[in-house]
């Protein structure tokens, strides 16, 4: 059209042109096979189970412990979980990504102590571990900065983490169940509510998740027809 | 400042374009007397034009102290103060005279300016500030007023300006269409002008503001209100709801500063934006790429070796996993576009089999070896990468398991065949 000015540039552009601006390091030599090779060699992937053990969680807690047994035996031997809970205003456990025994020694040494809620702070000492994939926690409160928790759950996504939290229905506390979905969201995973008392349930769900954590969105689906629990995170859940 | 001015380009709002032409007023005819009793008949005569004070001149709008008049009690309270004679009379406190705005007619005094050393009868002569002058018109218009066209100008934004211009087709164009909708705001404000200076009249040359009178008041933003009715016409003209909202949000605009969280390793940042759109950048070399650099602009199988290399070296576990998560969220197929071999996986898993090859295999260690071959096939069936899409690594991993014990059992069983002979 004549007499009009040209479209003003979109800040869009703008960020295009300094990307083909920018230069694109030269290759100096061959690919290198064994580089690339290394970038896929498969790794055990990880999976941190995280568990609010305050005051009057104990029942919650035997019921979870109990379900823990699946994350161990839906792909045996395929991935390492580490134990985090806490409890009387702390983290108090941490394990390492331990074997089997040692994880239910430990688990079964959990007590229930009363105190505010730390996820913020499983989070962050989540986020101090490399290679973790999935994030799993079972929880019923939130009595922490909500900002501070999303902020983990962008980190979370940054370093490839899913979080599947899930929201004890014994509990009305609606303000969990938000700040537990927007950390799902923003890391990628799911936020599901589940009766602590349904143990087959949790079960099912655990199962799935270990599934999620050893071969992603992908190894799910292909498993889902024998993870009565898939079809709870699958929903909610991008390749 | 009009309220659109705030849309428009700040430093082009500075230049402004003045157009020049005629709009009708109405000169005061009539005689105004000077302090000292001399007779000014108004208006003058100079050549073809009239001059002397306009209808605006002629009327002035000030705060004036007025005795507060309190209103008279009303029948039924003086009735019920009678009947209560033993109720104390409250004490009002006098009210100070509260100035009230009041239109008026201009005293005749303020019409002139003295000057001392000035010959007898010529000390006083008529404020230029309150004269203009125009070409006579009509008379007759109002019965203390003539009509006159005046020669006037409108200063008008020149963006506006050129807008018009290019709605209109031709300066000339632009020029009538203005300054005939300016013409029309004029001749509307004289209107309210005659009917307020007649309101006034009739209370006897002094009224306080009622709401009525406030709505006669002259229209002070001709050229804003013009500037409006351009641009709402170039938003038609161009397609866009001249109603649109496009106020700018409350608060505080977001910079680049809380634009998203980071989280950074010793080479690689990658920040979640608002979105939750991941992008990444070098922050230091690392083998080859530059620091600084988008890894958006990186080959993906130089981002892929990079990864390997990250893998491999000490303390950059956290690179490692920032890149396998960038990679993984933006190039999903990242594995296979790189070349995933099956012999890679085959190869790596032979020493993580060895610890828990039993367990791989969902058996307890010392499981006859029958047993142990059928655990390997119920295992291989439900997740061999042929049959049920699964990575290929974990048949892999428990190939290599069941290879271990197998190799084991064989070992075992040559050592007790030796024996026996």
């Amino acid at each position: 059209m004549p007499n009009l000015p040209a479209a003003p540039k979109k800040k869009s552009d703008a960020f295009l042109d300094k990307v083909r601006a920018a230069k694109t390091p030269a290759r100096k030599s061959e690919p290198s096979r064994e580089l690339i090779d290394a970038a896929l060699a498969p790794r055990r992937p990880r999976l941190v189970f995280a568990f609010d053990a305050t005051a009057s969680r104990a029942p919650a807690w035997e019921a979870a412990q109990a379900a823990t047994d699946s994350l161990f035996t839906a792909l045996p031997g395929s991935i390492d979980v580490a134990l985090a809970v806490h409890g009387g205003d702390q983290v108090h456990t941490f394990t390492g990504f331990d074997d089997v025994d040692a994880f239910r020694k430990k688990a079964a040494s959990i007590q229930c102590k009363a105190g505010r809620t730390r996820l913020v702070k499983i989070m962050e000492r989540t986020l101090a571990q490399s290679g973790v994939k999935a994030f799993l926690y079972v929880g019923d409160c939130f009595e922490e900065v909500e900002d501070d928790a999303y902020a983990e759950g962008d980190r979370f996504k940054a370093r490839g983490i899913r979080a599947i939290m899930i929201h004890d229905e014994s509990t009305t506390d609606s303000r969990a169940w938000e700040v537990f979905c927007e950390i799902a969201r923003r890391t990628g995973g799911v936020c599901i509510k589940l009766h602590s008392g349904d143990r087959q349930a949790m079960r099912d769900i655990f199962a799935a998740v270990a599934v999620l954590a050893a071969g992603g969105v992908k190894l799910l689906k292909a498993e889902q027809g024998r993870l009565p629990g898939a079809a709870k995170l699958l929903p909610f859940l991008k390749e | 400042m009009p309220a659109h001015a705030r849309y428009t380009d700040a430093e082009l709002n500075t230049l402004r374009t003045t157009l020049k032409f005629t709009r009708p007023d109405l000169l005061y005819t009539g005689t105004l007397f000077a302090p000292d009793g001399t007779p000014f008949t108004l208006p003058r005569n100079e050549g073809r034009k009239k001059v002397g004070p306009t209808i605006l001149d002629m009327i002035e709008r000030v705060m004036v102290e007025q005795p507060l008049q309190l209103p008279a009690p009303s029948k039924a309270a003086r009735q019920s103060a009678s009947h209560q004679v033993a109720v104390k009379s409250v004490a009002v406190p006098p009210k100070k005279p509260q100035p009230v705005l009041t239109w008026r007619i201009r005293p005749s005094d303020s019409f002139f300016d003295f000057d001392a050393e000035a010959p007898a009868g010529q000390r006083y002569t008529l404020k230029s500030s309150l004269v203009s002058g125009g070409e006579l018109v009509t008379t007759g218009a109002h019965a203390d007023f003539l009509r006159v066209d005046k020669l006037t100008t409108i200063s008008l934004n020149e963006v506006a300006f050129k807008l018009a211009i290019g709605i209109m087709g031709s300066i000339e164009q632009a020029h009538e269409w203005i300054t005939g909708l300016a013409r029309d705001a004029w001749a509307d404000d004289l209107t309210r002008s005659a009917a307020l200076y007649d309101a006034i009249r009739a209370a006897g040359g002094s009224v306080p503001e009622t709401p009525e009178l406030r709505s006669l008041r002259p229209i002070s933003s001709v050229s804003g209100d013009i500037e409006h009715v351009i641009l709402r016409q170039a938003c038609t003209w161009l397609g866009v709801d001249p109603d649109m909202d496009c106020s700018r949000k409350r608060g505080r605009p977001r910079t680049s500063t809380d634009a998203g969280t980071t989280e950074a390793g010793k080479f690689i940042a990658v920040t979640i934006s608002r979105a939750g759109e991941l992008s990444a950048r070098m922050v230091k070399e690392y083998r080859g790429i530059p620091s600084d650099i988008e890894l958006v602009a990186v080959p993906l199988l130089m981002l892929v070796e990079m990864l390997g290399a990250l893998r491999g070296d000490h303390g950059t576990e956290r690179d490692a996993d920032l890149l396998e998560a960038y990679l993984d969220a933006t190039a999903p197929d990242w594995r296979n576009a790189a070349g995933a071999g099956p012999q890679v996986a085959e190869a790596s898993f032979t020493a993580t089999a060895e610890a828990d090859a039993y367990e791989i295999l969902g058996v307890a260690p010392g499981t006859p070896f029958e047993e142990v071959t059928k655990a390997y096939r119920a295992t291989m069936q439900r997740i061999h990468p042929d049959t049920t899409n699964l990575p290929r690594y974990l048949s892999a991993l428990v190939a290599a398991a069941y290879r271990k014990i197998k190799g084991d059992h064989n070992a075992q069983s040559a050592g007790s065949a030796q024996e026996e002979v």
